[in-house]
């Protein structure tokens, strides 16, 4: 694994926005960076990708067993959510997709950071924004990339278990969400899905019918929300409840277990010194003298605390009363001064689908990280 | 396989080149000719036409939930993700 600098395509910004991508600089600081590339040895791809498929195996024993020992206080998951987890980890609804956060350095094995596995974003920009990327600046050789097709094959899976009517896919109304909102309408429509959008705070309730509603008073019996479980059950958790197993919400609620900090731990106590993962607690460092602390539920790198034997940074942020995680430091994965982190997308059913990777010049991966793309041969 | 053999793409370059355009919309969201959100319609009142400046969605960012003639409220969700990052804000990672 390296880090190369190139020369980015004349009138890159004109190209990306062609493809669909808006915010590759967005309030001015670049995050589509292509200013440099990493490149991969095949062997390292392959590392990478086996690595994927083993943590999601590991991920689907943490799930039964979460459920099968009661460890939802671990979670903090509200009672309301409880028996639905339950019910859906059983009954399989449709689900799509997840992001596993690496930490690799091709020196030794990669280490899952977390799991995005509700509501991940970074996919336009790492199925189709790099892929153009590889057809224009690196010909020749090869990206580990097979998002694309993969998410289009899951959609076709999925289509026959979806209710009548539309697909109807959610979002805050913010640049990037609803970037990869736009995107995942895309494959869904090229699997054969009729979809349409609606902003999360226009969803409507109709009290008499106990359903939900789009704008033109249509029912909604499918939906696909970027918007995190924790908060649906947070707005509106009663009657939301009441609407399954009538409604499809997509991501299942189940992956409530897995976007949660407290499965690093949990997979820790399960398969200590898996080459995979790293030393994670919930009460607290235990021994490690070298730690981050992170809240179970935040997002973008907010409350994150590094504590090294030099000393401790943070990052500030709304989350944390949740409880923290306590997860050992990976292997130091600098290049040029830079720390990339690997975003290895896993769609259900279809396996390991490639990578994206964002870049910060800080230890902690936030919303200031940049997506710099890659290649292998 | 790790290579993508073709990326093609639909709805997203035509939806992100509609982006960030001032609309008039009705009471409904629905978008309508920009004469009815300009005099002698006013904004908002009994019409309800307003222009809506940028979003992603082609509707409107309510203030708190409303409730409307069908007896459907709208705003239930998203008030988590705006007390947790302000309005305007994401909630992927």
């Amino acid at each position: 694994m390296k880090r190369r600098k190139v020369t980015p395509r004349p009138g890159w910004q004109r190209t990306v926005e062609s493809q669909g991508f808006e915010f590759h600089t967005p309030e001015g600081r670049p995050y589509w960076d292509e200013s440099a590339c990493y490149t991969f040895t095949a062997r390292e791809v392959d590392e990478i990708e086996a690595a994927t498929e083993e943590l999601q195996q590991l991920c689907l024993k943490a799930g039964q067993s979460i459920i099968d020992n009661n460890r939802f206080d671990d979670l903090h998951i509200p009672e309301a959510a409880r028996q639905l987890i339950r019910d859906t980890w059983e009954s399989e609804p449709p689900s799509l997709y997840g992001r596993f956060d690496l930490m690799y350095n091709g020196a030794g094995p990669p280490k899952l950071l977390e799991y995005n596995a509700n509501t991940p974003t970074a996919l336009l920009e790492a199925s189709v924004i790099q892929w153009y990327w590889h057809q224009d600046a690196a010909r020749g050789t090869d990206q580990f990339n097979s998002i694309h097709e993969k998410l289009i094959a899951q959609w076709r899976e999925i289509r026959p278990y979806l209710k009548s009517g539309l697909l109807y896919f959610t979002s805050m109304d913010d640049a990037e969400d609803a970037t990869t909102i736009g995107y995942l309408r895309d494959t869904a429509e090229q699997g054969g899905i009729r979809t349409s959008p609606i902003a999360i705070d226009r969803i409507g309730w109709n009290d008499s019918a106990r359903e939900f509603r789009d704008l033109e008073e249509r029912r909604i019996g499918n939906i696909f929300s970027l918007y995190p479980w924790e908060w649906l059950l947070k707005d509106f958790a009663g009657p939301l409840v009441e609407t399954f197993p009538r409604m499809i919400w997509m991501e299942p609620i189940w992956k409530m277990m897995w976007s949660n900090k407290a499965l690093l731990a949990v997979l820790w106590e399960m398969f200590p010194g898996h080459p995979n993962l790293l030393e994670a607690h919930l009460d607290g460092p235990r021994t490690m003298r070298e730690f981050v602390k992170k809240p179970l539920l935040s997002r973008e790198g907010a409350n994150i605390t590094l504590r090294t034997i030099a000393g401790e940074s943070a990052t500030g942020g709304p989350y944390g009363a949740e409880g923290y995680l306590y997860q050992a430091l990976a292997p130091a994965a600098a290049f040029d001064g830079m720390n990339p982190v690997l975003g290895s997308w896993y769609v259900t059913d279809q396996g390991p689908a490639g990578i994206g990777i964002r870049e910060s010049a800080g230890a902690i991966t936030d919303n200031l990280s940049r997506f710099v793309p890659h290649y292998f041969q | 396989m790790k290579k993508s053999r073709a990326v093609e793409l639909i709805l997203l370059a035509s939806a992100a080149a509609g982006c960030g355009r001032r609309q008039c919309v009705d009471e409904r969201d629905i978008v309508v000719e920009d004469r009815y959100c300009q005099p002698p319609y006013p904004g908002g009142g009994a019409h309800g036409y307003r222009f809506y400046n940028g979003g992603f969605f082609g509707s409107s960012t309510p203030v708190g939930s409303s409730v409307r003639s069908t007896g459907t409220i709208r705003g239930v969700f998203g008030g988590s993700g705006e007390a947790a990052h302000g309005a305007g804000g994401g909630a992927g990672e």
